[in-house]
C-alpha cells in the first residue's frame, strides 16, 4: 500500500520514474501501480538487458526506500537467502562462558538436575542475537519498508521456489527455534525471470505479471535521449534505427537496451556525428558478443546501413 | 460477489461508471471476460480473479488501456498467455463501443416521436450501446452455446440472437417511419437502418468469436494430435503441430531437468566422511556425497529425407534440437541418395528454420533422386563410424526402402557394435516392413531396438526413452 498513497495515476507515477531517469511504457508504470495498491510481488519476465533488474532499482530510488537484493544461483538454499546461525558466535560464547557454566552445573548434586538446570539457559544461544539475517529476513525485519529484488528466480531450484511461497503470499517466514517471523510493513517485492525454466503456477499465483520486451523505436530514443545525453539528434535517430534493425537479424545474443546506452555512449566519447560503415564496424564489439554474430552483422551491413542510415 | 466496499478516502485511478450504466457491478462483465480467457486455453485461479477484480476497482474503466494493462497483470502470466489475453480483450471489450449514438437523429427527433417504437429501436437511436451489449451477452447465455462441441451453424446462431433481441420490432418500425413520409420519420428510418446493419454485421462477428472458443480446451487439444498421423499433412496442420510439439518440449525439458538434479547429490559416501572427520575429534561435520556423474546424452541421428519420410523427419528434429542443450548433444546427418552431416545448420539457425533448410537440400552436397541406404551407410562409415563410442546413441530414422539396391546390413552391425544403442524409427507400420523394396528384415537382427513411429505421441515417448538412459 505504500505507493498508492503517493501516486494517483500511471502518468504521475511514469513522471516520477522519469525523474530518476527510468523510461518505460504506460504499460509498465500501470503494473507497478497496481501492483503497490495490492500489494502484491510482480513477476517481471522479458529479454537479457531491457532493465528488469534497473527498475526495482529505480522504484527504491522513488519511494527512498532500502534496496535489499537476492541474487539467485542452483543451489541457493535457505541459509544463504533467509537466515543462518553464527555458529563461530556460538562457540566462542561457550568457551568464554565456560567457567560460569561449570559454577551453575557444579551447583548440582544429581546429573539429571544439572540437565535441568542447564535446559534453562540453552535458549540462550539460540536467540535473536546469534541469528544471521539473510537479504529476505533482512527485508522483513525492517521497519519502513523495503524493495526486496530475487533476481533472476528461474536459476533457483524447485525447491526454493516452494519455499518462498510462504513469504511472497503472507509475508511471513517460520523458524524452527525461535517462531515465525512476521514483516513489520510489507515489502515492496519484484522477482524477474530470464524464462530458463518455466516457474511453477503457485509462484506465479501469487505474483502479478509484467513482460517487458524490447522498446519500440520511439521509446528507445527517449530511452538514450536520457541516458546518453549530448547525442546528436541525427546520431540519436541513426543508432536506433539501426539497433532496431540489427535486432531483427537472427543473432546468438540479440543487443539490449543496456548495450544501446553503452554504444551511444562510446560513440559520444569519440566525437561522431552520424554513423558510417567504418564506425560501425570499428564499435560494433560494444553491443555483439559472439564471432559468429559479428561475422553475420557485417555481411549484412550494407543491407542494414540503407535501411537505416540513408533511409532514415 | 459479496466485496467489501472501498475503505473510506479511497480514490481510484477513474471514477467512470463501468459500461453497462448504474444498477449492475461490473463483475459480471469481468466475469464473462475471465471466462472467456479460461476457455481460450488461460488458466487463471480464484485468487487471481480476485486479483483482477480488485485491480480493476482501483484502476476503473475509465481508460481502455489502463483497464487492459491492469487485467493483463493479473490474469496473463507468461508471454504466451499475454498473447492470448491481447486477442480475447480486443474481442470481448470491442462490442461495447461500436454502436455511435446516432446523434443527429436524436438531435432532430422531437422526444414524443419515440414513443411508438419498439425497445430495439430506442436503444439503437439513443446510441445506449452498453445495455444493447449486455442485452447481446444475456441472449447468447440463454443460447447455452457455452457447452456447443459441434460446430453450429452460426447463420442460425445469428439470426435466433438477433430475433432475440427484437429484429421484428426494429424492422417493422423501419418499415412504419419510411411508409410515413415526412422528412423527420425519413431521416430517423435511415439512421435506423444504418444501425440494424452495423448491429447485425457485429453480431456476426460476436458469434463467431464465440463458436472459436466454445468448448475447446487445450488439454484436448493435445491429446487429439499425439494421435495424428504425421505422413500425410496440409501447411496449416503442420504450423499446428509445430504449436503442440513446443508445448510437448516444453514439458519434457522441464521433466528431465527436475529429474537431473535430484542425481547430483547421490548417496552418503561413508569412507571419505569418516576421513574427514579426523580433524574434529570423529565427529561427522563435513558429509561428503557420492556423486554419479551424468553425461548427457551424446546423439547421432540418420535422417532419410526422401519424400516418403520427410514431415516425420521434420518433427522428430524438431523435438530434438528444441530440447534443452544440457541434455543431449546431437549430430545430425541426412541422407537421400548420399549421405551428409548437417549439424551445422542446426548450429547456425533455430530448429525450424534449419529443418525448413534441410528439407529443401539447399546448402547441403546432397542428391535428391531414389534412397541409398547401403550408399547412406557407406557414406557414414567414411565420415563418422571412427566419432562412434561406447556413449554414442545411433538413432535411424527412415522406412528401410532401398530401392533394390545393396542394403549393406553389414555396415549396420558394425555401427551397433560400436555404438551404445543402435534404435530404428520406422514411419512405416509393421506388417510392411519386409514387403516390396523394404530391407527392414535385414536390419532388424543389428537394432537394439525397432519402433514403428508416425505420429507425435510415438515421437513423445521415443524421446522418454532416449532421456531416461
Amino acid at each position: 500500500m505504500t505507493g498508492s498513497a503517493f501516486f494517483d495515476s500511471p502518468e504521475t507515477l511514469l513522471k516520477a520514474l522519469e525523474g530518476v531517469q527510468y523510461i518505460c511504457s504506460r504499460k509498465i508504470a500501470t503494473t507497478l501501480l497496481i501492483a503497490l495498491h495490492l500489494g502484491k510481488p510482480v513477476l517481471v519476465e522479458g529479454p537479457a538487458g531491457v532493465g528488469k533488474t534497473e527498475l526495482a532499482k529505480k522504484t527504491a530510488e522513488i519511494f527512498r526506500l532500502p534496496f535489499i537484493r537476492l541474487q539467485c544461483y542452483e543451489g541457493l538454499d535457505e541459509s544463504k537467502a533467509l537466515y543462518e546461525w553464527k555458529y563461530g558466535k556460538q562457540l566462542l560464547y561457550t568457551q568464554i562462558l565456560k567457567d560460569r557454566l561449570n559454577d551453575i552445573v557444579n551447583s548440582e548434586t544429581s546429573l539429571t538436575d544439572a540437565v535441568r538446570t542447564l535446559h534453562r539457559y540453552d535458549d540462550l544461544f539460540f536467540s535473536p542475537e546469534f541469528l544471521e539475517p539473510r537479504p529476505l529476513l533482512q527485508a522483513l525485519q525492517r521497519s519502513g519498508g523495503t524493495v526486496l529484488l530475487i533476481d533472476e528466480i528461474d536459476k533457483s531450484d524447485e525447491e526454493f521456489e516452494a519455499f518462498l511461497l510462504e513469504i511472497l503470499s503472507d509475508f511471513q517466514v517460520s523458524i524452527p527455534e525461535i517462531g515465525t517471523v512476521r514483516a513489520t510493513s510489507h515489502p515492496i517485492v519484484f522477482l524477474t525471470s530470464n524464462d530458463t525454466r518455466e516457474l511453477g503456477d503457485a509462484l506465479k499465483r501469487r505474483c502479478l505479471h509484467l513482460y517487458i520486451p524490447f522498446p519500440d523505436a520511439a521509446l528507445e530514443s527517449k530511452i538514450i535521449a536520457v541516458r546518453a545525453p549530448g547525442v546528436s539528434d541525427l546520431l540519436k535517430r541513426q543508432l536506433v534505427s539501426f539497433i532496431q534493425e540489427v535486432r531483427k537479424l537472427h543473432l546468438k545474443k540479440v543487443p539490449s537496451i543496456s548495450e544501446a546506452i553503452d554504444w551511444a555512449r562510446t560513440l559520444l566519447f569519440l566525437h561522431a556525428e552520424c554513423l558510417s560503415s567504418e564506425l560501425i564496424n570499428e564499435t560494433m564489439n560494444v553491443f555483439i558478443k559472439f564471432e559468429s554474430d559479428g561475422e553475420l552483422l557485417r555481411d549484412s551491413l550494407p543491407d542494414l546501413m540503407r535501411k537505416s542510415v540513408r533511409g532514415g | 460477489m459479496n466485496r467489501e466496499p472501498p475503505p473510506a478516502g479511497f480514490t481510484g485511478l477513474s471514477s467512470a461508471r463501468p459500461p453497462g450504466g448504474p444498477g449492475r457491478g461490473p463483475e459480471d462483465t469481468l466475469l464473462g471476460f475471465i471466462a472467456l480467457l479460461r476457455k481460450s486455453g488461460v488458466r487463471i485461479s480464484l485468487s487471481e480473479t480476485l486479483d483482477a477484480l480488485e485491480a480493476v476497482s482501483f484502476a476503473g474503466y475509465g481508460d481502455r488501456d489502463i483497464l487492459k494493462y491492469a487485467l493483463a497483470a493479473a490474469l496473463a502470466k507468461s508471454p504466451d498467455e499475454e498473447a492470448l489475453f491481447q486477442v480475447c480483450f480486443d474481442r470481448y471489450f470491442s462490442g461495447l463501443t461500436v454502436f455511435p449514438p446516432a446523434g443527429a437523429v436524436k438531435a432532430g427527433a422531437p422526444g414524443s416521436g419515440l414513443e411508438g417504437l419498439s425497445p430495439l429501436s430506442r436503444m439503437l437511436l439513443e446510441g445506449d450501446g452498453g445495455v444493447l451489449a449486455r442485452r447481446l451477452q444475456e441472449t447468447v447465455r440463454s443460447l447455452s452455446l457455452d457447452g456447443a462441441r459441434y460446430p453450429v451453424n452460426q447463420a442460425v446462431v445469428v439470426r435466433r440472437i438477433l430475433s432475440g433481441l427484437g429484429m421484428e420490432g426494429l424492422d417493422g418500425d423501419i418499415n412504419m417511419l419510411s411508409m410515413a413520409g415526412s422528412p423527420l420519420s425519413g431521416s430517423v428510418a435511415t439512421g435506423l437502418k444504418e444501425s440494424r446493419e452495423q448491429l447485425v454485421a457485429f453480431t456476426r462477428d460476436y458469434v463467431k468469436t464465440i463458436l472459436q472458443f466454445a468448448g475447446k480446451t487445450p488439454a484436448e487439444d493435445l491429446n487429439r494430435y499425439r494421435s495424428v498421423g504425421l505422413t500425410r499433412l496440409d501447411e496449416r496442420e503442420i504450423e499446428t503441430l509445430k504449436a503442440v510439439v513446443r508445448r510437448i518440449v516444453r514439458r519434457l525439458n522441464d521433466i528431465y531437468w527436475r529429474r537431473r538434479r535430484g542425481w547430483s547429490r547421490g548417496r552418503l559416501d561413508f569412507r571419505k566422511t569418516q576421513r574427514r572427520s579426523i580433524p574434529y575429534g570423529g565427529i561427522p561435520f563435513d558429509v561428503s556425497w557420492k556423486r554419479k556423474k551424468k553425461d548427457r546424452a551424446d546423439m547421432m541421428v540418420l535422417c532419410d529425407i526422401s519424400q516418403s519420410v520427410r514431415t516425420v523427419v521434420r518433427f522428430f528434429l524438431l523435438f530434438l534440437y528444441s530440447l534443452n542443450e544440457e541434455l543431449v548433444r546431437i549430430r545430425t546427418f541426412v541422407f537421400c541418395s548420399n549421405l551428409v552431416e548437417a549439424s551445422d545448420i542446426f548450429d547456425r539457425c533455430s530448429p525450424e528454420e534449419a529443418v525448413d533448410r534441410i528439407q529443401s537440400g539447399k546448402d547441403l552436397d546432397i542428391r535428391l533422386s531414389r534412397t541409398d541406404y547401403g550408399q547412406a551407410f557407406r557414406d557414414f562409415k567414411a565420415c563418422a563410424l571412427g566419432a562412434v563410442t561406447r556413449k554414442t546413441t545411433v538413432i535411424i530414422l527412415g522406412d528401410g526402402r532401398s530401392n533394390f539396391y545393396d542394403p549393406e546390413p553389414g555396415i549396420l552391425r558394425e555401427i551397433h557394435d560400436r555404438a551404445k544403442r543402435l534404435i530404428w524409427l520406422n514411419p512405416e507400420t509393421r506388417p510392411f516392413w519386409g514387403t516390396g523394396d523394404s530391407a527392414m528384415k535385414a536390419y532388424l537382427s543389428s537394432c537394439s531396438l525397432v519402433k514403428e513411429c508416425n505420429t507425435l505421441g510415438h515421437l513423445e515417448g521415443i524421446v522418454h526413452t532416449l532421456l531416461k538412459i
